[in-house]
């Protein structure tokens, strides 16, 4: 979680969302990230996208979608947006852990839960996943409050 | 009765038009025209009005009818030239679906002695009225059928204007759009990729901003970072990508580009600047920094009142991205509005007969 965060303080640094994450598999982190949204001119580009891109761009046989992120856990400073959490459902991830809560958009459990695929989604190759919330949740609140205390002093604190 | 089940019922004659095809899919209603039905009603003095309404909402509620007021003053002729110095006024007893006095009198069973003294006081005097069957839709209806029985509004989420009110010109070019899509489709087929395609246009321009196929499942694919133009068979920057849906590569596409316009109108007004700059006095970095900063917050920001046309819908991925990239924002809460099954015979057959011809 302290590399995720990691992470975050980069793109806080950039002037973007601060959210960041790694990927880590078999106690190896294999993949890290964080938001670049502002940057690419490009609303998709959150840290997991950006870090699943590096996988993807290392290559490898395991491109097929369900194996990706076989056996991966995520740590993620902020809770996925619906998104991130049907694509790491598509990837076929282990494991999310994540700081705070993305009460607007988040989908592993405040607005949707991507993570729990019903047999409608699972015909399509959503699959399910565990979630754990909470984690480093102060720090994260803190990088947030940083960043609009920087970008717009009139923005309301994020909440939780 | 919900609207659409009355839509189905509702018998057409000839062919659908583009309009009746394609559907508001996040409202699930259509404008349709006023229909009447009959409701059993009683007259009520005015003095009794409020017992009345608070007896008819406690004992004899009719949660389908909501959208009609319960009671309206009688606007009829005879009452006028009754010249009664207090007008009277008309209630809503029953829905039609326990249109008779033997049911309405069975439920009446059910309540106290007192409710059923006061509207059996008026039983004998009931009338049918026609009212609207339906709520309205837009603001237009709701003014007209006011007319006929005051009637509560609500508007629909989407705000008051006239649903599907797409001219014959605008439904034109949204089939050419979509036409696009299903090429693009049929080229991917034919190419081992997926059938899901993507147009992202500028309505206010109708300039083409960005377009995908899925690339996901199978197949090379073309990244979406080769700026529109480039070569299609470069096959050094081929990937296949398990994210990369229509939508996604779409969406990545309209980024590039505006990365790229960004960076030349950033490359060309700084040159311009410096010139400036150095004819004058002024401290030169400081200058620069701002004007460029301005720059970034010039132009186009994410794909903010675009359109997408998609010949497959959406997975819950690529559905969030399209909100998260501003779709046809209709408000802060980054709503859009969906519509489906334009050309959707059409779209289907041409992948069917690229896929069979693979």
């Amino acid at each position: 979680m302290a590399l995720a965060e990691e992470e975050a303080k980069k793109a806080l640094e950039e002037g973007e969302v601060p959210v960041g994450c790694v990927m880590v598999r078999g106690g190896v982190v294999i993949a890290r990230g964080h938001n670049k949204t502002n940057e690419r001119m490009d609303a998709t580009r959150h840290a997991e996208m950006v870090a699943i891109d590096s996988l993807v761009e290392e290559g490898g046989d395991n491109l097929w979608a369900q194996q990706l992120l076989a056996g991966c856990t995520l740590y993620v400073t902020c809770e996925p947006c619906i998104m991130c959490a049907s694509a790491l459902a598509m990837l076929g991830l282990e494991r999310a852990v994540f700081g705070c809560c993305n009460d607007k958009f988040g989908g592993n459990g405040s607005v949707m839960c991507m993570h729990e695929s019903d047999s409608q989604l699972r015909a399509v190759g959503f699959a399910s996943y565990q979630v754990r919330a909470g984690v480093h949740e102060q720090e994260a609140i803190e990088l947030f409050k940083k960043f609009y205390a920087r970008e717009n002093s009139k923005a309301p604190v994020p909440k939780r | 009765m919900p609207p659409s089940s009355r839509a189905e019922g509702r018998a057409h004659g000839g062919l659908p038009t583009e309009q009746e095809a394609m559907e508001r899919v996040d409202l699930r209603i259509k404008v349709e025209d006023l229909e009447l039905m009959p409701v059993l009603c009683a007259s009520v003095k005015p003095k009794n009005a409020s017992k009345m309404i608070e007896i008819l909402s406690k004992n004899l509620p009719i949660p389908e009818l909501r959208y009609l007021k319960r009671m309206r003053k009688r606007n009829d002729a005879a009452a006028k030239s009754g010249g009664k110095a207090e007008p009277e006024l008309v209630a809503i007893i029953a829905p039609p679906d326990i249109f008779s006095r033997q049911v309405l009198s069975h439920s009446m069973a059910t309540l106290e002695t007192e409710t059923q003294d006061l509207i059996k006081q008026y039983c004998d005097s009931m009338f049918e009225e026609e009212v609207p069957s339906f709520a309205p839709n837009t603001r237009e209806q709701f003014d007209s059928w006011s007319k006929i029985w005051p009637l509560n509004y609500r508007p629909p989420a989407g705000g008051m204007k006239v649903l599907l009110g797409f001219s014959q010109e605008e439904i034109e070019r949204m089939k050419a759009y979509m036409r696009r899509a299903t090429a693009l489709a049929v080229e991917a087929v034919k190419a081992g990729d997926g059938a899901a395609a993507a147009v992202i246009v500028d309505p206010t321009s109708g300039e083409v901003q960005g377009e995908g196929v899925d690339v996901a499942m199978s197949g090379p694919l073309c990244s979406p970072e080769i700026p529109s133009g480039a070569q299609r068979n470069d096959d050094a920057r081929k990937k296949r990508h398990p994210l990369h849906h229509a939508a996604m590569c779409a969406i990545q596409k309209v980024a590039a580009m505006q990365r790229e316009s960004q960076l030349v109108n950033v490359t060309s007004k700084r040159k311009m600047l410096l010139q400036q700059v150095d004819s004058s006095d002024g401290s030169r970095d400081e200058t620069v920094e701002t004007a460029q900063k301005d720059l970034v917050n010039e132009g186009p920001y994410l794909c903010t009142g675009f359109d997408i046309y998609l010949t497959y819908e959406p997975c819950p991925m690529c559905a969030m991205a399209l909100v998260h990239s501003r779709l046809r924002r209709k408000s802060l809460n980054h709503h859009y509005e969906v519509y489906k099954g334009l050309l959707a015979e059409e779209v289907k057959e041409s992948i069917t007969s690229a896929f069979s011809t693979t």
